[in-house]
């Protein structure tokens, strides 16, 4: 209908930037008249500005919502849900870029296409979050995925980082695959690809007797190809190896990013495209086998990035759990899952990597962090214990609100399930917290002083998380708003 | 689709389709178990030429002309010669002609009847015969007239609508194809080609100031005179140091007044400053550790720090 190219003007924002930095820094940093100057801080300056500019560009198209559902033919639809969501994703966009400066310092690192290749998936993400066709979807993650494998193997001195980006290779194209095989199954069995089609010939899937086994081969390939990019249960194969083996801001823009775009895109898929409880088996069984791995496996850890990639794999559990009952309220608690999530995975990811004296990698190095660096223990214990869900945080909040979201929609079984494995995960959690303030260390370590860009990240998400329970009320309304308008 | 299954008897009732398509898709099966079988990795990765061609003629059978044009330029012209470059980069050995294979027939047999089995699931309709029959489909005749219609070429169907309407995904597959360009760069490109390099001493000494101040508290690269090795260093050369730290700008850091007369005792003053810019606020802490704790923190973060010959 319109082909709007204000509506996508953030987009072509962020990819016109993400090309004038690369030829910036390819032109530059080989100028032997310049001296061949590192260009990475620079670069990454840069990008993270041209995020932010993004984000500013997306808050000031915000008008364009209320006057048209469907822009750009075919392509996509913006609403408040996709505003939102979008909104959170350049965020911890920034957040992560802003995580990246200390680690080029300490690492000597200078690759200054690292920096490109972080808006660059961004711009990919906020293509897959409001689309609404089965091949702009696919084109959107596979952008993505391309880009996370290449990161994650970037740091070419250190076997971990290849194998990282060797296993997330084969781990991240083979559901890549299944995704669009699924897509050409519903292709071929309906000959629509946009979402609305599919809605209006999906409509009568499960009531009328005419099943074609086609398409819901087609719609159960899609979600197992979706389940796989987000590391949930079944799928999670190498999940824990690559969150290790990438460099620190790498994971924690693939623990982040890649989960709020393919969520939001998969209830879009869910909620439009098969319209009905068609697939609600599978994602019951995914939050389940989720929740129960993502507590059990992060006991057996010693080393500190892994049990991080345990932990987001159980609360990704969690999060299912709230997208699987169809409901509004489900739907509502996924965004506030995810909200929280994000916030408390920035924390987590951002004090890792400031721990670091030679690389710390095993936890018995926490030992005594209270005495050393009291603040950062206490944000980290902060931290780990919102992920635990005790009660003044934030993390609390959102378990709370799935919970009552799975309960709500007759889940009865999902719901003590969860609260018994969130009850066992517990335990992990407070171990760190034990290993931090009231353990003796064999070796007294002390650690660098944390640079400007992560303090103020960290204040700005441990304030999020302590404040959001006291005073809950602006991150409900906004997910309400969101949950409804993607219903409409 | 008027195809038959080939009956028994060579009776071809179906005319040139039929033999063309049995014709291109027996080499194309049998080329796919090759890939698997053969043992020369080389030709494991020709085989896979064979089955594009024979993919491209059975789209040439189906009417698609563009596609049948653009397949083999792509499947064999990028992907099996990226294989060919994999293959030869890697240097891989003929496999082993006693190979055990009956040894993965228990699960791969699982997975394959699970396969097969979803295969019928999806094929259940009766438009596809599984078994031979002899429906006479040949007497329709009045689709000639369907081929004397003038239509659009395949590539004008397709051009009308990449570039218009679709022009979006059309750009984005072209952003998929940059990524890949950079992420062969980022990751493979060494510093000793020697087509654009940097040069890394130049980027090494460019770099944070904390570097600078680090090689200034090397003992035999500074230029500061507590530390230069020449003739030994002058024997109140602590008092001064000493007097010099608490009116620099050093002397507020917390602790260092209180405990400066503790560190002096053992370490040497390029180490005290070494420690000074790397924990600013640690030194408090410094009362609890032992001197030889100190020593190992600091030969821990300073990577390129030898300790002086002479005792402190």
């Amino acid at each position: 209908m319109f082909n709007l190219f204000l509506a996508v003007s953030p987009e072509i924002f962020i990819i016109n930037a993400t090309f004038i930095l690369l030829i910036h820094g390819v032109v530059f940093s080989t100028s032997k008249k310049d001296d061949y100057p590192p260009l990475v801080s620079n670069v990454g300056w840069l990008g993270l500005l041209s995020v932010l500019i993004t984000l500013l560009l997306l808050a000031a198209g915000a008008p364009l919502l209320t006057i048209a559902h469907l822009f750009w033919n075919n392509f996509f639809r913006r609403d408040n849900f996709t505003y939102f969501c979008q909104i959170l994703l350049l965020l911890s966009t920034a957040g992560t870029i802003s995580m990246c400066f200390d680690f080029f310092e300490k690492e000597r690192f200078d690759a200054s296409e690292f920096i490109v290749l972080i808006p660059l998936p961004t711009r990919s993400m906020l293509l897959m979050i409001p689309a609404h066709d089965l091949i702009a979807m696919y084109l959107a993650i596979e952008l993505q995925s391309l880009c996370f494998y290449v990161i994650a193997a970037s740091k070419r001195k250190s076997e971990f980082s290849t194998e990282a980006g060797s296993k997330y290779l084969i781990l991240g194209a083979f559901p890549s695959g299944i995704l669009l095989f699924g897509c050409s199954m519903i292709y071929g069995s309906t000959g629509a690809t946009h979402f609305d089609q599919l809605a209006k010939i999906l409509t009568g899937y499960e009531i009328t007797g005419a099943r074609s086994s086609g398409i819901f081969m087609g719609i159960l390939f899609i979600a197992v190809g979706s389940l796989f990019k987000i590391t949930a249960v079944p799928f999670h194969m190498w999940a824990p190896d690559i969150y290790e083996g990438s460099p620190t801001p790498v994971t924690a823009f693939l623990s982040i990013a890649p989960k709020i775009s393919i969520s939001a895109n998969m209830s879009r898929v869910s909620i439009v495209a098969s319209y009905g409880g068609t697939l609600q088996q599978i994602f019951f069984f995914c939050s389940i086998a989720s929740m129960i791995l993502g507590a059990l496996a992060a006991m057996a850890q010693t080393k500190v990035k892994r049990p991080l990639a345990h932990s987001s794999i159980g609360h990704v559990g969690y999060i299912r759990t709230g997208f699987s009952c169809g409901t509004i309220e489900g739907i509502q608690s996924l965004l506030i899952g995810i909200f929280i999530y994000a916030s408390m995975t920035i924390d987590a990811f951002a004090i890792v990597p400031a721990l670091r004296q030679t690389r710390v990698k095993y936890i018995a190095d926490l030992g005594a962090l209270a005495k050393t660096n009291p603040i950062s223990a206490m944000t980290f214990s902060i931290t780990m214990f919102s992920y635990a869900g005790i009660p003044p945080l934030a993390g609390f909040c959102s378990k709370f609100y799935l919970f009552f979201a799975a309960l709500g929609c007759g889940a009865y079984f999902l719901a003590p399930v969860g609260v018994v494995t969130s009850v066992i995960g517990r335990f992990y959690y407070i171990r760190l917290a034990k290993r931090m303030f009231f353990d003796r260390p064999r070796t007294w370590i002390l650690y660098e002083p944390m640079d400007r860009d992560k303090s103020l990240l960290l204040a700005m998400t441990s304030s999020f998380i302590t404040s959001s329970f006291p005073y809950p009320s602006p991150l409900f309304d906004l997910t309400h708003q969101m949950a409804l308008s993607s219903y409409l | 689709m008027r195809l038959l299954a080939p009956a028994f008897k060579f009776h071809f009732k179906g005319g040139r389709r039929t033999m063309i398509l049995s014709v291109l898709s027996s080499p194309a099966l049998v080329s796919g178990l090759m890939v698997v079988r053969a043992k020369n990795p080389v030709h494991s990765v020709l085989f896979p030429i064979l089955v594009f061609c024979d993919t491209s003629g059975l789209l040439i059978l189906l009417g698609l002309d563009f596609s049948a044009m653009i397949s083999p330029v792509v499947h064999i012209g990028a992907i099996a010669v990226s294989f060919l470059f994999v293959v030869m980069m890697f240097n891989i050995q003929i496999a082993e002609i006693h190979e055990e294979v009956l040894r993965y027939l228990p699960v791969s047999g699982i997975i394959g009847l699970i396969f097969w089995w979803e295969m019928f699931f999806i094929l259940d309709n009766e438009t596809i015969p599984l078994l031979p029959t002899h429906r006479n489909t040949t007497s329709l005749r009045y689709t000639v007239y369907a081929g004397k219609v003038r239509s659009w070429t395949n590539l004008e169907t397709l051009g009308n609508l990449l570039y218009t309407y679709y022009s979006v995904w059309f750009l984005v597959s072209s952003l998929i194809l940059l990524v890949a360009m950079i992420g062969a760069i980022v990751l493979t490109m060494h510093k000793t080609t020697e087509v654009k390099r940097q040069d890394v001493f130049r980027r090494n000494a460019l770099d944070s100031r904390r570097n600078i101040m680090r090689s200034m508290t090397i003992p035999n690269g500074s230029r500061r005179c507590f530390s230069s090795g020449a003739g030994g260093p002058p024997e109140n050369y602590k008092e001064t140091f000493k007097r010099w730290i608490l009116c620099s700008e050093y002397r507020d850091f917390p602790g260092l007044k209180s405990n400066i007369d503790k560190l002096i005792a053992f370490l040497s003053p390029s180490e005290i400053l070494f420690m000074v810019h790397t924990f600013p606020r640690d030194f408090p802490l410094l009362e609890i550790l032992e001197p030889r704790d100190i020593r190992e923190i600091i030969a821990h973060s300073h990577k390129q720090w030898k300790p002086p010959k002479k005792g402190g």
